[in-house]
């Protein structure tokens, strides 16, 4: 049977290839690298700061600061931080100005999504930070870890009884 | 029943799916390709390799589609690359699937390797019209054995 040979063939070749050019390139590829270790417990970006979820918690009790969830809008509607602003990552560029309108520019700022490996998050505070704020900072896996720590957010249920007269 | 006429359709079917799904994995390795780095980190977010193989997949899985895509695309060493191509989708869909179920916004860097692509329902319906396409082709190629060397001389 053709394929039984064919099979190691095509991937005999695609190594030969793909690590051939790996070395050649002018940013080669470490075959191996500690993921796990260089992203755990740090922001993506050296530009913006990681917000602890006490730290967020004790600024969200002060009414002092105004969240952005950088998901995507189903994603908000399903549920959010209470109070938070709907900015989704993909569409910053065209709705960031009708968000941000209101915010005052030495306001603090947390942006957060969902997932610990998840930068949509950092991607959107360093684009906040390039728009001229400058309180601008970064939660973690802020959607689950809000919500491990069973503090507020609004669910659609809660927002209809919220809307009732 | 492989009468001419069928396996000349059959035929000229497996030729425009061939080109269309030898376009899509080309489509989809070349910005791979040259992101490398940032593929990696997309491989990172499916939590689903061990450290020491993401930058190795990294590196050689654009390359693989490239290369089957062309295969694909010619229609050189057809059983490898058919085979090669199904198992590929069936393990993108359930790298998706794994993923959507444990609810990770994550990119699908599937056509790029931008973090503004997230995985959605969306992408595994596409991935699974992608795979009944190349069944297809395991059907042409396995069962009715149709290459283009047989094609005329069965006619």
């Amino acid at each position: 049977m053709k394929a039984l040979w064919q099979i190691p063939a095509i991937l005999a070749i695609t190594a030969f290839i793909s690590l051939g050019y790996n070395q050649i390139r002018a940013k080669t590829l470490p075959l191996v690298c500690p993921w796990s270790e260089s992203i755990s417990g740090s922001s993506f970006s050296e530009y913006v700061s990681i917000v602890s979820i006490d730290e967020a918690a004790a600024l969200f009790s002060n009414n002092d600061v105004v969240f952005i969830d950088a998901r995507p809008e189903s994603h908000y509607d399903e549920g959010h931080i209470r109070g938070a602003l709907c900015l989704p990552w993909q569409q910053a560029e065209e709705k960031c100005f009708q968000i941000i309108e209101n915010i005052p520019p030495d306001k603090n700022i947390i942006t957060y999504c969902d997932g610990a490996t998840c930068d949509l998050c950092d991607k959107l505070a360093v684009f906040l930070c390039d728009l001229g704020f400058d309180q601008v900072q970064a939660l973690i896996n802020g959607w689950t870890v809000w919500n491990q720590n069973k503090l507020p957010v609004d669910l659609p249920e809660t927002q209809l009884i919220m809307t009732k007269p | 029943m492989n009468t001419p006429n069928s396996l000349k359709i059959h035929h000229i079917i497996s030729i425009i799916v061939r080109f269309i799904l030898g376009a899509i994995f080309i489509t989809a390795g070349i910005p791979k390709i040259l992101d490398t780095a940032s593929f990696a980190g997309v491989i990172y977010n499916y939590h689903l390799l061990p450290d020491m193989l993401i930058n190795i997949f990294a590196i050689a899985l654009p390359w693989l589609e490239v290369i089957i895509g062309c295969m694909l695309v010619i229609g050189f060493w057809m059983p490898g690359t058919v085979i090669l191509y199904n198992l590929l989708m069936i393990a993108f869909i359930g790298a998706l699937v794994f993923n959507i179920a444990r609810g990770l916004d994550i990119s699908c860097g599937c056509f790029s390797t931008d973090s503004g692509d997230l995985i959605d329902m969306g992408t595994i319906f596409r991935d699974i019209i992608i795979l009944i396409a190349s069944m297809y082709l395991i059907f042409v190629v396995f069962i009715k054995k149709i290459t283009s060397d047989n094609i005329f001389a069965k006619k």
